[in-house]
């Protein structure tokens, strides 16, 4: 049982890959002459064709395929032959000759699968990629065929047969035509709007179109789906009793089929609207029937998603005025230009084309606290002091236990000579301030020297002051201000020492580069000391 | 007058920090490595508008995800580059990678496949007639992954499955690509749609526009480590000159730089060494002996007498670096501190490449340079700019400056590097105690 069932199935599965095989020949390489070879055969009704038939008529057509010779093309026909789209005839000839004989022999003529799928496939093919108008009007008149039939089948003794058949086919022809033509529409549109590269011409008409037209269409069907459900509902009960009528009226090719035998499986397709099936499908189109929503539910739906698309689009095109297109095609040429450029070019175009670089600077700021005039040279400037761990050791981290002992000779020379060469400085100060002595008034100090003189005066009025407690304490004595008798102070390494003299109403000037001290009531001596090594002094009046 | 509230410290604290973020990095991502400052530049994002447009004529976006900063160019030679994770510079098949996927972002789906990036960047190559390195070959993918990779960084690709990377897997890696299609758009800066070709866009985007003089020199100098004279035209000499202490000032307050200002040139210079890309001084190999090699360079080719032309010196900005003089000086740094300091032993063992970092680096820093065409002398002006000084203003001549030729030329930047003290000369302790003044130079 589950293997007959298994079995069928597989039978099945059969029929229906050697139904498709019938389109492989659209898909073949050779597909062009394919196709020219089927509508030769589509061309005329119920014949078949020999092969120089088909010959002289593909030269007419003068297409790509004219020049076709018999045997490539015998190979084609009999490749559509396998395939299932042509069959070959069984047209018997009596023959006269050999040629004849054998040209009667390969006789070809068109399957129905055949024929169907080289119709649509010239449908598609003559399609242009455009967008089919809805054929709104037909709407209405379903509405109005729906109705008048509902009244004519609901009055006592139902409809006259042959009225009923004609009534039925018109309204299920107008229907279909409405269905496909909103389908191929809306098929359009999401082609349409799924692309990203509107430019805005194309916007402008999509705009139109989705706007106006859409809106047009969507509410004439939610206009007219109520009263075609209406109608539809009135006719329900009585639908099955009008198919029978109309089955016992003319019964098409089914009628020819034996009755009550079934075994030659004569299979018959009925016309539209001869089937109950077609009618629940007019009803589903229109009203819910199986909760997954009617067609005019899908419909609204698809109308929001192509509203939302249509916006979505807008937004972006506002986004960019350029349009991405061009953007598209600025970013084509720059990369050419990167692939054309030397190395350190393309680097330049990045930083000209992106601009993401960081900004970039040396460190080590100068010193704040110097001011440098403008025009001092970089060469001779003020230097910055790099830590020693970074020219050192390349590197900021702090010394560690482990890292080997570091050379600092070229430090301590350059120590040695800084200090050397303060050591002179001073010294030649204290040789100007020793000439200097008793003349202050008409020289000028140099910088340095009168710095010293600076210093030993600090040293000196400290050492004053000093001794002044000294006095008082043991000779418990008090003596207004400082006792600056024999105040002074002394620098042994330089050998020199200043005596300062308090002397009301004396005044000493000291002139020097870096500008002029006064000194009230003191007065001050420089002079030399003779250096021992316990520290004795002599003084030498200058 | 007031004195400034703590609240207005914190407040010009708060700006200049997000000011500086994003001078060092034009594009920040809410969710990237600076996600902790993001919020700071949203709040000020008004405030850094004007003032960046104002200031140097950028123009700043502040979306709900991210901030961009669209720089300027800065003309041919600027030293910067893009890098694989690596550190191997971009090659420009790399760059044209780049720039092929990025034209296929700006109109690609919310999210798609690896696979289909590929074959649509592929596709894009075929519209741009560039033959892509084969991408079955490894180097090829490599160069494909390198350039996606580095979208990833940027945050216009996010990885939701899988990464970038599986391009370079056998047997076809999937991932599952989320793409940002704003910051896809924002990636580009430049001028593409006028330029005529590749020179011409880095001529183009340099060019300051109406800004002039006043935001040329202000971009270079916050963009690139030294500005020496010779870099700049007559009247951007003249604008410099007439500017520099209020510059310096302002730059102090806005970001933070100090100004050196000196007789061939400017610099700013970050206290916190954090405002720049490069470092230098700087850790590592080549840092060191990029320092140590400008040191001695200075020590041995500091040019006689160099000063300003108003004082009755010579300018000097680049002095001729003798052929062999840096291969003898690395020699001997390698042996005093190429133990010592622990050197790369590849840039010990190879004379040349070290050759080649150091003076990659000092080139880049604007210490070193190639003798070649200045902008003094109209090189890679923009046309229509207007390069000399308003009439009858005098302006210091930099012509002969640097020495001509194809050599290297060492810059008067480096000496501020140099370690020995210089003594000054005398002329200028002559001159007596008037308070030294700032020369109309």
């Amino acid at each position: 049982m589950g293997a007959a069932a298994s079995g069928a199935a597989k039978d099945a599965d059969e029929e229906v890959r050697r139904r498709l095989d019938a389109y492989s020949y659209l898909s073949a390489p050779e597909r062009l002459e394919h196709v020219a070879i089927m509508r030769v055969f589509c061309g005329t009704l119920l014949a078949d064709l020999a092969v120089t038939d088909i010959m002289g008529r593909l030269r007419e057509s003068l297409g790509s395929t004219a020049g076709l010779d018999a045997d490539t093309l015998t190979v084609r026909l009999e490749q559509l032959v396998q395939w299932g789209n042509l069959l070959r005839s069984s047209h018997t000839v009596k023959a006269a000759s050999i040629t004849e004989y054998q040209r009667s022999r390969s006789r070809y003529q068109l399957s129905k699968l055949g024929e169907r799928i080289q119709r649509d496939a010239d449908g598609v093919l003559a399609e242009a990629d455009a967008a089919r108008e809805v054929s709104n009007e037909l709407l209405s008149l379903v509405e109005r065929g729906l109705r008048e039939l509902a009244g004519l089948v609901t009055v006592p003794g139902g409809i006259e047969p042959q009225d009923g058949l004609e009534r039925v086919s018109t309204l299920f022809v107008q229907f279909t035509e409405f269905a496909e033509s909103i389908r191929d529409f809306y098929a359009y549109l999401g082609q349409v709007l799924s692309r990203y590269d509107l430019d805005s011409a194309e916007y402008q008409g999509f705009k139109q179109l989705l706007l106006d037209y859409v809106e047009a269409i969507t509410e004439d069907v939610a206009f007219r789906a109520p009263r075609i459900s209406g109608a539809l509902d009135t006719l329900w009960p009585h639908i099955p009793d009008l198919l029978d009528r109309l089955d016992t009226h003319a019964q098409g090719l089914a009628g020819l089929s034996p009755q009550g035998d079934n075994r030659m499986e004569l299979r018959v397709q009925r016309s539209r609207g001869r089937e109950f099936a077609d009618w629940e499908g007019l009803r589903g189109w229109f009203t819910d029937t199986d909760g997954q929503g009617s067609q005019v539910d899908q419909l609204r739906d698809a109308t929001l998603r192509a509203l939302q698309s249509l916006l979505a689009n807008a937004k972006r095109m506002l986004r960019s005025a350029t349009g991405e297109m061009s953007r598209r095609k600025d970013l084509l040429r720059l990369a050419r230009w990167f692939n054309e450029a030397a190395p350190q070019d393309a680097h330049d175009i990045a930083v000209a084309a992106f601009g993401l670089y960081g900004a970039r600077h040396l460190g080590i700021p100068p010193a704040t606290d110097e001011v440098v005039p403008a025009y001092t040279s970089w060469w001779t400037g003020p230097v910055v002091e790099v830590p020693v761990a970074l020219r050192e050791r390349g590197s900021r981290a702090q010394r560690g236990g482990a890292s080997s002992v570091e050379d600092h000779s070229a430090q301590k020379q350059r120590l040695r000579e800084a200090a050397h060469e303060r050591a002179a400085a001073r010294a030649a100060a204290a040789d100007e301030l020793r000439s200097a002595s008793g003349r202050f008034a008409e020289i000028r100090l140099t910088s340095a020297a009168l710095g010293l003189l600076l210093e030993l005066l600090a040293t000196a009025l400290g050492n004053a002051q000093l001794r002044r407690r000294v006095t008082s304490d043991a000779e418990r004595e008090g003596t207004a201000g400082f006792d600056l008798s024999a105040a002074s102070s002394e620098d042994v390494e330089l050998g020199i020492r200043l005596t300062v003299q308090r002397t009301p109403g004396a005044r000493t000037v000291l002139h020097s580069v870096d500008g002029d001290l006064e000194l009230d009531d003191l007065e001050l001596a420089v002079d030399r000391t003779s250096g021992t090594a316990d520290g004795e002094t002599e003084a030498s009046v200058s | 007058m007031t004195l400034p509230s703590a609240h207005d410290v914190a407040l010009a604290a708060e700006r200049r920090t997000a000011a500086r973020l994003l001078l060092a990095h034009p594009l920040v991502a809410s969710d990237g490595p600076h996600a902790d400052l993001f919020p700071l530049i949203r709040r000020h994002a008004d405030w850094l508008g004007k003032r960046f447009h104002q200031v140097l004529g950028y123009r700043l976006l502040v979306d709900s995800s991210f901030a961009r900063l669209f720089k300027a160019g800065l003309g041919a030679g600027a030293g910067h580059r893009l890098e694989r994770s690596t550190g191997t510079p971009f090659t420009p098949h790399t760059y044209a990678c780049l720039a092929l996927a990025l034209s296929v972002l700006v109109t690609a789906p919310e999210q798609m496949l690896l696979s289909h990036l590929v074959a649509d960047i592929r596709a894009a190559a075929a519209d741009a007639e560039i033959e892509l390195e084969e991408t079955g070959r490894a180097s090829g993918k490599r160069i494909m992954v390198a350039a996606l990779r580095r979208l990833v960084e940027w945050g216009v690709l996010i990885e939701t499955e899988g990464q970038v990377a599986a391009i370079v897997q056998e047997a076809g890696g999937e991932a599952l690509i989320t793409v940002d299609r704003e910051r896809a758009r924002v990636i580009v800066a430049g001028p593409l749609a006028p330029a005529r070709d590749g020179a011409d866009l880095v001529r183009r985007a340099a060019d300051p526009g109406f800004g002039g003089p006043r935001i040329y020199v202000r971009r270079m100098l916050v963009e690139t480590p030294v500005v020496h004279l010779d870099e700049l035209t007559a009247a951007e000499r003249d604008w410099l000159r007439t500017r520099q202490r209020r510059e310096a000032l302002a730059f102090s307050e806005l970001l933070g730089l100090e100004m050196e200002i000196r007789a061939e040139g400017v610099a700013l210079v970050d206290p916190d060494e954090e405002l720049t890309d490069l470092h230098l001084p700087g850790t590592g190999t080549v840092a060191q002996a990029a320092l140590l090699l400008a040191e001695r360079l200075v020590e041995r080719l500091r040019p006689q007498e160099p000063g300003h032309p108003s004082t009755g010196g010579t300018l000097v900005i680049g002095v001729a670096v003798p052929d062999g003089l840096v291969d003898e000086l690395l020699a001997g740094l390698i042996t005093e501190y190429g133990q010592r300091s622990n050197w790369q032993r590849g840039y010990q063992e190879d004379l040349t490449s070290l050759r080649e970092a150091v003076l990659d680096l000092l080139v880049r820093m604007r210490l070193m340079a190639r003798a070649g065409g200045l902008r003094a002398e109209g090189e890679g002006l923009p046309e229509g700019y207007a390069e000399e000084a308003p009439e009858g203003r005098p302006v210091t001549d930099v012509h002969g400056a640097r020495p001509s030729g194809d050599g290297w030329v060492l810059l008067a930047a480096a000496a501020r590097y140099a370690t020995r003290v210089v003594v000054r000369p005398a002329t200028s302790a002559g001159k007596g105690t008037d308070v030294q003044e700032e020369l109309p130079l």
